[in-house]
């Protein structure tokens, strides 16, 4: 086995849906052994909207790659204690259920330290564990909201928006992974583990940080500016060839680099804007914006996002080609560079997934697939508690663990 | 008092968000990070100022935790200077457009020689290898190129920015992981390595979960506003006093939600309703409960809504504002707002590390004024005052 990062760290995944799945799945790209525990008839995720019935969900396996799978009942006692055993011989725990939901279990982080004082427990909540609002319920678009990202994203006369990419979510479980690793660092030098804890709508406040600034400033809230720079001509989504939904290129000329405007206007054959007085500097562009972005629309329009993006993107000015989920996964820079990684799903065969965001060079990531509900029941319960087949058989005939 | 990173020294060449997102990241966690400026201070100190000479507001917010260098790289002196700093150094991370840190000759082999255990931490636009390689790329570019626009925005309207650090926070906190990552095998191994993080597969790894409805359709998937086409209620709705961010979002999951739900505003009889109870199959009735639901939150203010909802179990969120995020009393009272005092800003409310460790906690400490740890930080590499004087004349620091 190819030595990785995390070779040696052994994490128990309670994980549900996305924000803690997020997370294991990324420590299982970096190396980490990921031990997925499921109640009997696996995650509920598996079944969130199965496009083939019967088959694991996709929302299952874009989160799930990396991991062995283990069923086990944690309702029963019997399950507990093969939990707390497991406990014993791991790492790390994460979970990200609903509040409340592993003190009722009785395995609230005091009680795993018990029986293992080196364990590290993550633990996923969407108001955290403490302050008013703890006991609230929350998904990704409600963190979104309490966070302060709705508000800032929209048009100026329209209503607030979810911004479309996971941050309360997947953006949780990048940070709680952060949070992990460097509670396992310090593990090394002190030998003992600790509470590990993620709150939703204070990830969502950490990424839109940089967007307060107004408030600094003005001592107002921001606003929303759609998809304008304020002061930035060239800075918005720009209409492409040939007008579809999503035909459009994002482009941003620096405000204060004039330089780029003139390898805008020479890539866009328009040379001639630099004598005009509307040109003279961001700020005289800025007071003329609706008829030099009429200019830029006219030269967009005649070519299409993938043109417009090459054209510019060689000539050093800054453009993005609006890509729709489906142009991701077909996206010939993200495969160039081995990003969409092609794995053999035991049900659904060849699977196309986004792989590891994070390239170490020293610790390759390959995808492996995402397991069937307790496919690796047996070879974990052997290799971590030393469980004999016939053990094993008992637990499985008392529905203890399955299949 | 305990930190996880304890005794870790990152050299931090990074500006604006991107780097100094991660940065901050590791600062918090512990980490002596030594911001390395040109003597004129990095550009989102510099020109994302409201006020000339003072330090951008957009900076404070990144930089905190962190020691503040100036170091001219482009004299000799200087680069003697920072070859001395990356000795002691077990991190280096920037975020420079492509190519420049090869042109200033201090590309990750040539750092690795002077140091065998330093990891080097790269966040780019687009990555190296593939045909965007070279292109230049800042937040929009990457959310554009890596979908998030796509799906962001009003069903009728264009493809809308997400006003948050997807791509520049985003990748700073996957680098972050690259980095701590590259720590722990550096026990076993003894050596660094490479890290790279480009803005497109972050942005990529944060919206994953939409790609489930490409694989069923083979289609992209469309922009909805705040509307899902799985499930209803799923949606913003206003409340008094109607102002632009007078709003709660409302999500039902569960049959149990939906009831509860449907008692609080009136219509127990819908909850009861096997039609109504199934979230996707209440998409068909999707204005008719939209407008159920309005028709009580328009009575009531957001933080009215929330606690009556969430406080029953409801998944509810006010949409609040960037002020209103700042005040929010569940974050003050976590200690996820801090107030900081700034000798030139003064004492300002500011959002501090999202992530807690029972034994490595973050006081949060404002970002360092331009060069203020330069005698500190010179000094532990032999450097005495004179000298220092010296250099400054010189224009090295």
């Amino acid at each position: 086995m190819t030595e990785r990062a995390l070779s040696g760290m052994r994490i128990l995944d309670l994980t549900q849906f996305e924000a803690g799945t997020t997370c294991t799945q990324f420590l299982g790209w970096l190396g980490a052994d990921v031990v997925k525990i499921e109640p009997p008839g696996g995650e509920q995720s598996r079944r969130n909207r199965p496009e083939v019935p019967g088959l694991d969900a996709m929302f299952f396996l874009v989160f799930n790659a990396n991991k062995r799978s283990v069923t086990l009942d944690l309702k029963h006692a019997e399950g507990r204690a093969l939990f707390l055993r497991m406990v014993e011989r791991a790492d790390v725990v994460v979970e990200n259920f609903a509040p409340g939901l592993m003190e009722r279990l009785g395995l609230d982080y005091e009680r795993l330290r018990a029986v293992n004082p080196r364990i590290i427990m993550a633990r996923i909540k969407g108001f955290g564990l403490s302050g008013p609002y703890h006991e609230y319920k929350s998904f990704d678009m409600i963190a979104q909201a309490t966070g302060g990202v709705m508000s800032v994203t929209g048009f100026p006369d329209r209503e607030p928006v979810r911004c479309g990419a996971a941050i309360g979510d997947t953006g949780t479980g990048v940070h709680a992974a952060a949070a992990i690793m460097a509670a396992y660092i310090q593990r090394q030098r002190t030998g003992e583990g600790q509470l590990v804890e993620v709150a939703m709508q204070e990830v969502v406040a950490n990424f839109v940080r940089g967007r307060f600034v107004d408030h600094y400033r003005d001592g107002a809230p921001s606003v929303r500016r759609g998809n304008d720079i304020t002061g930035g001509v060239p800075g918005g989504a720009y209409p492409c060839a040939p007008g579809g939904l999503n035909d459009y290129a994002y482009i941003y000329v620096q405000t204060m680099n004039q330089d780029m405007w003139g390898d805008f206007v020479a890539a866009i054959g328009r040379e001639d804007l630099l004598a005009d007085a509307r040109c003279t500097d961001a700020k005289t562009r800025w007071a003329h914006r609706e008829a030099l972005d009429e200019i830029i629309s006219a030269w967009t329009r005649a070519r299409t996002k993938h043109q417009v993006m090459a054209e510019l993107g060689k000539a050093g000015v800054p453009c993005g080609a609006v890509l729709d989920t489906a142009e991701i996964l077909e996206d010939p820079h993200l495969n160039a560079r081995g990003q969409i990684h092609t794995i053999e799903h035991a049900t659904r065969g060849r699977v196309r997934l986004p792989g590891c965001p994070v390239r170490l060079s020293a610790s390759p990531a390959p995808t492996t697939p995402p397991p069937l509900a307790g496919q690796h029941t047996a070879e974990v319960l052997a290799e971590l508690l030393g469980l004999s087949t016939d053990e094993i058989a008992d637990l499985r005939a008392r529905g203890v663990v399955t299949p | 008092m305990p930190k996880a990173l304890a005794g870790i020294r990152v050299v931090d060449l990074t500006q604006y968000e991107a780097g100094p997102s991660c940065t901050q990241m590791l600062a918090w966690l512990g980490a002596e990070v030594i911001k390395v400026e040109p003597p004129g201070g990095e550009a989102g100190r510099t020109a994302l100022s409201d006020r000339r000479g003072e330090d951008a507001w957009f900076f404070l917010l990144l930089n905190s935790n962190k020691k503040g260098v100036t170091l001219n790289l482009k004299t000799p002196r200087g680069r003697a200077m920072f070859e001395a700093l990356v000795k002691t150094a077990d991190v280096l991370v920037e975020n420079m457009g492509p190519g420049a840190m090869d042109r200033l000759g201090l590309g990750a082999e040539a750092l690795r020689q002077l140091n065998p255990r330093l990891i080097t931490a790269s966040v780019k636009g687009f990555g190296g290898g593939g045909p965007y390689a070279d292109y230049k790329s800042f937040e929009w570019i990457a959310q554009a190129m890596a979908g998030a626009m796509s799906m962001t925005g009003a069903p009728d309207g264009p493809p809308t920015k997400a006003i948050g650090g997807l791509a520049d926070t985003g990748a700073g906190l996957h680098a972050a992981i690259g980095i701590l990552a590259a720590l722990v095998q550096r026990q076993t191994t003894g050596v660094g390595q490479q890290i790279e993080v480009a803005q497109q597969d972050a942005v990529v790894n944060l919206l994953r979960i939409h790609l489930r409805d490409t694989y069923a359709s083979g289609r992209p998937v469309p922009r909805q506003g705040n509307r899902s086409v799985n499930a209803a209620p799923s949606n913003i709705y206003r409340c008094r006093p109607f102002g632009p961010n007078d709003y709660v979002f409302v999500h039902c999951a569960t049959v149990d939600m939906w009831k509860t739900l449907t008692t609080i505003v009136g219509r127990p009889e819908l909850g009861d309703d096997p039609g109504y109870a199934d979230r996707r199959d209440r998409v068909k009735f999707i204005d008719e409960i939209d407008d159920m639901i309005e028709a009580w939150t328009e009575k009531r203010t957001k933080h009215e809504v929330l606690e009556i909802l969430a406080g029953a179990g409801v998944p509810c969120g006010a949409v609040l504002d960037s002020t209103e995020v700042l005040a929010d009393p569940h974050l003050t009272s976590r200690g996820m707002i801090v107030e900081l005092k700034h000798p030139t800003r003064g004492t300002y409310p500011m959002p501090a590390n999202p992530v807690r460790l029972s034994d490595s906690p973050t006081e949060v400490v404002r970002a360092p004024l331009l060069g203020e740890h330069n005698a500190e930080i010179y000094g532990t590499l032999g450097y005495g005052v004179a000298e220092l004087d010296a250099l400054r004349r010189e224009g090295v620091i």
